[in-house]
């Protein structure tokens, strides 16, 4: 596996994590894993259902600390329990179950808990929740209750609670996979608009080879090793094959036309496709 | 056999300020042998309607009649949730004993069964999901991987030896293989089992397993479809906050492009896509 040592953001250096160490349930979830993501990128983070994406997850911002190697966000150590309040200011996470996110009964007040955490005026404070609603445009819903939203709604603000901390990182831990078709699409549109426009890093960690389609680096992970690293063309490897994730729909629907004797270039996601038969025809 | 619902209508927290309408007027049939998709946005009513089919929900306003049993009367509960199985989403968090023999066990026990029944019962369960039987009866079931402790979980519901299995998101959370693998094991449970109702959001499963498919949007029923007459109504799909499955949303994205193509499936669409393509040229 290659190395990239640096000064990327987010730094794993030949990291390992085991999960009840020396019993006899240990689990190896992370073994020898090194990558190394920029400020800016829009990172997929694949695998099959215990290939330890959610473990990388929680060691990206110190809810979990390597037991061999190191984890370093913007040169901050995640095992230096001086720097971990800084590390999870810039890096936030949304995980997959909406309702074990919410804290509070009033949605503004759900999405303020952070930010009164960090300390800040309580002017800035209503600052960045209004501008935090309004970006994922729940804003007309602050004074009603979390309870009463749709998963996809409930979603959103969670991702409002994290935009409120002004993070430079967004890690999405599987967050689509509860939500209905347009709470999923909202989701997304969401997550591309705040990398495309706001320069926000970030790691999408998801099954779904359509929503990975969209990313500018992917990671393909298998029993806790990186197997698969690259540009979008990790998403024609094989290797998706044999480890059961599949390729993205437009990828395989390419690869069919081509052995029907269609000469489809290079295409990705279903409007990359539709551009291309679009020409061909 | 079937499922007959007439004019289903249920009212969360009635004559109260939170009153809330999640099924109005809902009226359908679902035959014995379907594989039934239901279908709608978070709130449609989905999870109510079949909190319904073996009483969860205490019929309030309309009619239901399960494979004969009328639950606008008194009837035995034990018969209709020995008749319809229920699977929830994720419902591996529901396991909870020591073994996976034991747990398995839980339904028919509670059905009172003699114990040679129970053992038989839960060994035809386990093997009908595709679990070895004899490695794993011993074992913790959460010692498991996500995928086999959701087979245990559906196991505990198969040993009741249902005659129409409901599953709410049998696939959320899955990696693509397991997916596949819980769907494919649903045609193998229908052999035993023959009604099968399923709850999902993915459109592609939908398509490719149900042979009939109900629409919910807001409480009430939008219709009943094949899943060639429903795939085909782009703008319904659209106005309940759906998606069209991978081959028929392409298919759409073309038709706005002005290439006439109608596909409810990859392979046609692949040969519709061909077929335009020799036209072009010829």
């Amino acid at each position: 596996m290659c190395y990239y040592i640096g000064m990327s953001f987010i730094n794993f250096d030949n990291v390992s994590f085991t999960y009840s160490a020396g019993t006899q349930n240990e689990i190896r979830a992370v073994k020898n894993l090194s990558l190394s993501i920029e400020e800016g990128e829009f990172v997929a983070l694949v695998g099959h259902n215990g290939s330890g994406k959610s473990t990388v997850a929680k060691l990206m911002n110190g809810l979990l600390i390597p037991r061999t190697g190191k984890v370093t966000v913007n040169g901050l150590d995640t095992a230096d329990k001086k720097s971990l309040f800084e590390i999870r200011k810039n890096v936030g996470v949304v995980f997959q179950n909406p309702d074990n996110q919410m804290v509070a009964t009033i949605i503004e007040d759900d999405v303020a808990f952070g930010p009164e955490n960090l300390g800040l005026d309580p002017k800035e404070i209503r600052s960045r929740v209004d501008s935090a609603l309004k970006s994922v445009d729940m804003y007309d819903y602050r004074e009603g209750a979390p309870f009463r939203l749709s998963g996809g709604q409930k979603q959103r603000i969670a991702i409002a609670g994290v935009l409120a901390i002004k993070p430079r990182v967004m890690v999405l831990d599987e967050s689509t996979s509860m939500l209905d078709p347009q709470g999923k699409k909202d989701i997304m549109d969401i997550v591309l608009r705040l990398n495309r426009e706001e320069k926000m890093t970030v790691i999408m960690i998801t099954h779904f080879m359509d929503e990975a389609a969209l990313a500018d680096k992917i990671f393909v992970m298998e029993d806790g090793e990186l197997v698969l690293s690259g540009g979008k063309e990790v998403l024609k490897s094989p290797r998706l094959i044999q480890n059961g994730l599949g390729y993205p729909p437009a990828v395989s629907l390419a690869k069919r036309l081509r052995e029907g004797g269609m000469d489809v270039g290079e295409v990705y996601t279903d409007d990359e496709l539709v551009e291309e038969i679009c020409r061909l025809l | 056999m079937s499922i007959v619902i007439k004019e289903l209508t249920h009212v969360y927290s009635p004559r109260t300020p939170f009153e809330k309408t999640a099924l109005d007027k809902v009226s359908f049939t679902i035959e014995d042998g379907d594989y039934f998709g239901i279908i709608g946005h978070t709130g449609s009513g989905k999870s109510t309607l079949i909190s319904h089919l073996n009483g969860l929900i205490k019929l309030t306003g309309g009619s239901i009649v399960v494979n004969g049993i009328d639950l606008s009367k008194k009837y035995d509960y034990k018969k209709l949730r020995s008749e319809v199985g229920m699977v929830f989403q994720y419902p591996e968090y529901q396991l909870f004993d020591e073994t996976v023999e034991r747990d398995v066990a839980f339904g028919p026990k509670n059905m009172g069964l003699s114990a040679s029944e129970i053992a038989d019962r839960v060994e035809y369960a386990i093997k009908l999901v595709g679990l070895d039987y004899d490695k794993i009866k011993n074992r913790s079931p959460f010692e498991l991987s996500g995928g086999q402790m959701r087979r245990v979980a559906l196991a505990g519901v198969l040993a009741m030896r249902p005659k129409i299995l409901v599953l709410d998101e049998p696939t959320a959370g899955l990696d693509p293989r397991g997916k596949k693998e819980i769907l494919d094991l649903t045609l193998k449970i229908k052999e035993h089992c023959p009604t099968v109702i399923m709850i999902s959001h993915n459109m592609d499963e939908i398509a490719a397993y149900c042979n009939r498919i109900a629409v919910l949007g807001g409480g009430k029923l939008e219709g009943v479809f094949t899943p060639r007459e429903l795939f085909g109504r782009s703008d319904l799909i659209e106005r309940m906050g759906l998606s069209l499955p991978t081959a028929a949303l392409i298919a759409k994205k073309l038709r706005d492009r002005g290439v006439q193509i109608s596909a409810s499936d990859e392979d046609e669409l692949v040969s519709a896509i061909l077929n335009a393509r020799r036209a072009s040229h010829a």
